[in-house]
């Protein structure tokens, strides 16, 4: 299934772009000072969709968490897909790529991100398409008071049951 | 430590230069102070001053010896002075420092990003020495992914071409098949190419650049043989392969990969197969330059296009073998599911809409709707056709429908507001967004904390359109207020980055961030102030009308004492409305103080009438459009607002050089002929010193094609206008009726001929052109039934044309 976007790590020219389709997909919004934050720290964790006429219409954007008491794991801060291109398996190839860098980078061993309890749609992308499982609930961590599910996919296991599938 | 408070105050108000003469003062009595000492580079790095960096940066060093941000802080101000050798040298002393256990030595991320800076130094200087850097580093690197993209671009640019071929097939294993900037420069590996095409999007050096048969050949056999084979499943595999067929296979691959999108029911089928309709574009001015692609955007051209017939002929036979036996072809085995249909006629309004054929599009998205009243991808392609087809209070209509159907979708409910505001509806606009900011305090001021840069522009737009010009430009001010904070957001980083040695990616923000006034969202803002600004300058009154005080009176007209009479009144006037005002403005803010506890800081100024008074028009205008013309010099509407600004300020020369740079990026532009027209009609009258006049009588000529008169440049321009009235764009053929006017070639009725014979052929048929072809022909008096009824004809949902 040809998918006619391009998966490419984000760059400096791509951070406005990221903000717009951030502010027309999500009401959770960045000042640019944090896409900076984020590219000048862990530049490889971040991972743009470009349109044919060059409109970034997906991206994610990640980190490496700095806690000293748990092993090294990443976070996903946002991510999100144009609703006019939905589909296409952006989204997936997206959190692959940076998944990818936060392991074979930063020895990261797991992932972590927060998910709307009624988001349907992403839950199964997290769940069944990337195979996290649910750490936890966090109640009432959106701004809106929604509450959200703690999800975690270990790379260790993640490899395993690719591994046994093969 | 006066001095040094002094310019910390400086630096807390952002006065940059000030704090940084503050600063050196301090260090003329203390002059190894560590703290002024590293305070002073970063706001020397901040405006830019590279060479007072190198030399403070020096001195921290020599300071300071032990400190790793030290020496990595002294090697970038050698970088950034142009002194690579001297960088790469700082990098290899400090690192003669440290014991050979020291763990800035062992594999990790920070002694990778040090070693891949280093080699991007090397790379610079030599590709040879680069490479032989990058693969003796290798056992620190952890950022793989670029330690591979490195090698490849050193192999290409070292014609290593088995070893680049060989280098990409790794970066495609580690998961990069998805990047289709390595797909090309995994061609130029294969046709033995040193430098890889800049390319955008899903574009590769085959739709790049125009290949000869045996060089396209060529790639589609390796990527058959190689690539197909072991990356069977990559989408962009399988879409550089169709990018390689000639017609009669892409018509095969694209009617296959259009039943298992249809079947699957993606939305973007038709704006993702447009990126097939490629045009050569116009011959390079350089006969050695090579020919390039360009993407077809006009109807006209996509109409001719021969992978577009071939796309609606697959889509018709879809459409009629399935509305008869629910199959994309009778011989097909299996049923297609009942939503199947419905995405085949979306796709094909889809296609319709390429071609300007909105009526069409419409009637297939109505079936549509019987089928599937609540698909909302179905209301947002309705609303943009009806919006093509000028009818946008029907488009809002659709829009707003269909962001009822999902009121958790963020995109439909910003398209809403989006057309709410194209509609000029800016009130209704702005209780759709407010549905999703935060829902504590006013709704544009969230926005505005959110740097919102598309709804402000949107808005500033609209509320330009209805003279609301305070407003307009508070909106446009927002934007660049915006930019102005993101100039200002790197400050912090200076320091941090260093310490984080993730000086690739601080390298290239510092660049980004040297041409921030280039980017496009800044430029609508400059370009809507430009225009706003300059209308008020023409129009004096505007101004006044717009700050309240009613139009001034005329006073040339009037004697001594009836001049002082009813300059006494006005003043009485202004005063009365000044009083009325400031009452309005104490209880609004008694009001506010009560609010802003609760709702964060209250805006004094909403209707930027404060920002208005403060303003000289003409001088805005200049500063914007000097900015446009420093950071923006590859767009053409730069140097057309350059013309008009300069035109106004009366600095000749200027305006004649706008045009030059105008014409050489476009020289067939309608708004570039008028105003070459404009130039050669008013310039000779204005009183002008005679080097100046020497100048423009020598440069005139050839801005007129050769004519020796203006007169003549236009006629000649009618000629051809007459002659290829088919293929020239609308608004071309409007430019030249009014020069021929203005120019009092031709009478009103010949003039308009040009408009009218033409009909709705040729290039740039929009509603919105016609509309602006049926105001020139009012103002020079012709008679406007003829077009209107033509235009009508071919756009009969438009609202703007009566019928006939």
């Amino acid at each position: 299934l040809a998918s006619m976007v391009c998966i490419r790590m984000a760059t400096v020219n791509d951070l406005l772009m990221m903000q717009t389709t951030n502010l027309w997909c999500l009401p959770e919004n960045y000042q640019m000072k944090y896409y900076f934050y984020h590219l000048l720290t862990w530049p490889q964790l971040l991972w743009v969709a470009e349109d044919f006429d060059g409109k970034i219409v997906g991206y994610v954007m990640a980190k490496m968490e700095e806690d000293e008491k748990q092993p090294k794991h990443g976070h996903i801060t946002s991510l999100s897909v144009l609703r006019t291109h939905r589909k296409r398996g952006i989204a997936t190839d997206l959190m692959r790529r940076s998944q990818c860098e936060m392991q074979h980078v930063f020895d990261a061993e797991y992932v972590s991100l927060h998910v709307r309890k009624s988001n349907r749609a992403a839950f199964h992308l997290y769940r069944e398409t990337l195979q996290y499982d649910i750490h936890d609930v966090e109640k009432g961590y959106y701004a809106d008071g929604e509450d959200a599910y703690d999800m975690r996919c270990d790379f260790k296991k993640q490899q395993q049951q690719q591994q046994q599938q093969q | 430590v006066c001095w040094h408070v002094y310019g910390l105050l400086h630096r807390a108000d952002h006065n940059y230069n000030e704090a940084i003469k503050a600063y050196k003062q301090a260090l003329k009595i203390d002059k190894d102070n560590l703290q002024i000492l590293r305070d002073l580079s970063w706001l020397q790095m901040q405006m830019r001053d590279l060479n007072g960096f190198l030399v403070t940066r020096n001195t921290l060093l020599n300071l300071k010896p032990n400190l790793k941000l030290n020496w990595l802080a002294f090697c970038l101000s050698k970088h950034l002075t142009g002194d690579l050798e001297g960088a790469v040298r700082v990098i290899d002393i400090y690192l003669e420092t440290l014991d050979a256990d020291s763990p800035e030595k062992q594999r990790d991320y920070e002694p990778s990003e040090l070693a891949l800076y280093k080699n991007h130094l090397l790379g610079e200087i030599s590709p040879h020495r680069g490479y032989l850097h990058l693969m003796a580093c290798k056992p620190l690197v952890v950022d793989m992914g670029a330690w591979m993209l490195q090698k490849a671009k050193y192999e290409l640019r070292m014609a290593k071409w088995a070893d680049a071929r060989a280098t990409y097939i790794q970066i495609f294993q580690r998961g990069l098949t998805e990047d289709y900037r390595v797909h090309a420069g995994y061609m130029c590996s294969i046709l033995e190419r040193p430098q890889i095409p800049k390319t955008i999007g899903t574009h590769t050096l085959v739709t790049t650049v125009v290949l000869d048969q045996k060089q396209r050949q060529k790639i589609m056999e390796v990527y058959k043989a190689t690539l197909a084979r072991k990356f069977g499943r990559s989408k962009a595999v399988q879409r550089v392969i169709m990018t390689l067929m000639d017609q009669d296979e892409l018509s095969v691959a694209l009617e296959a990969y259009c039943r298992k999108q249809l079947t699957k029911g993606v939305p973007s089928l038709a704006s993702d197969l447009q990126s097939f309709l490629l045009l050569e574009s116009p011959p390079p001015s350089s006969p050695n330059a090579e020919k390039t692609f360009v993407l077809a955007t006009d109807p006209l051209d996509i109409k001719n296009h021969a992978t577009y017939q071939a796309m609606v002929k697959i889509a018709d036979r879809f459409i009629t073998n399935l509305e008869s036996c629910k199959k994309y072809d009778p011989n097909d085995t299996d049923e297609e599911p009942p939503s199947t249909i419905l995405w085949a006629w979306y796709f094909r309004a889809g296609l319709h809409e390429l071609a300007g054929q909105y009526n069409e599009g419409i009637a297939l998205l109505e079936k549509c709707f019987e089928h599937t009243p609540t698909a909302v991808d179905v209301y947002e392609l309705i609303a943009r056709l009806y919006r093509s087809a000028g009818d946008i209070a029907k488009a809002v209509e659709y829009l707003d429908k269909g962001r009822d159907l999902d009121k958790q979708d963020r995109y439909i409910n910003n398209l809403t507001t989006k057309y709410m505001l194209a509609a000029g509806q800016p009130e209704t606009a702005l209780e759709r967004i407010s549905l999703f900011t935060k829902h504590e305090g006013n709704p544009e001021q969230n926005l505005f904390d959110m740097q919102c840069c598309w709804y402000e522009l949107d808005l500033a737009d609209c509320l330009g359109r209805k003279q609301i010009f305070g407003k307009a430009i508070k909106k446009y001010t927002a934007v660049v207020q915006h930019f102005e904070d993101f100039q200002e957001d790197q400050f912090d980083f200076h320091s941090y980055c260093i310490r984080k040695v993730t000086l690739r990616a601080y390298t290239d923000v510092l660049r980004w961030e040297d041409d921030l006034w280039g980017q496009p969202y800044y430029g609508r803002a400059a370009e809507g102030l430009i225009d706003l600004y300059l209308k008020l300058h023409d129009n004096p009154g505007l101004l006044n009308e717009q700050l309240g005080n009613g139009a001034e009176p005329d006073y040339s007209n009037m004697t001594a004492a009836e001049r002082k009479k009813a300059k006494a009144i006005a003043r009485k006037k202004k005063k009365a409305a000044e009083k009325k005002a400031a009452e309005l403005e104490e209880k609004q803010k008694a009001e506010n103080n009560g609010k802003a506890l609760a709702n964060g800081p209250v805006d004094d100024d909403p209707d930027g009438k404060e920002l208005l008074k403060s303003k000289v028009p003409l001088d805005e205008a200049r500063n914007y459009s000097a900015i446009l013309s420093k950071h923006a010099p590859g767009k053409v509407s730069t140097w057309i607002l350059q013309f008009d600004v300069s035109m106004r300020r009366k600095k000749t020369l200027m305006a004649l050089q706008a045009l030059f740079k105008a014409k050489s990026i476009d020289a067939e532009n309608p708004d570039l002929f008028t105003r070459i027209v404009e130039f050669a009609v008013t310039t000779p009258f204005v009183d002008e010193n005679e080097i100046v006049m020497s100048v423009v009588k020598s440069e005139l000529p050839s801005l007129l094609n050769g004519c020796s008169n203006v007169g003549d440049f236009v006629m000649r321009m009618s000629e051809t206008c007459k002659s290829a009235v088919e293929t020239l764009s609308l608004p071309m053929r409007t430019a030249i009726a009014a020069a021929l006017i203005k120019t009092e070639k031709a009478s009103p009725k010949e003039a308009s001929e040009l408009i009218v014979n033409g009909g709705l052929n040729g290039h740039g048929m929009t509603v919105e052109n016609c509309a602006k072809a049926l105001t020139v022909l009012q103002k020079m008096g012709a008679e406007t039934g003829t077009w209107e009824k033509i235009v009508k004809e071919g756009f009969p949902l438009s609202t703007l044309f009566a019928s006939s």
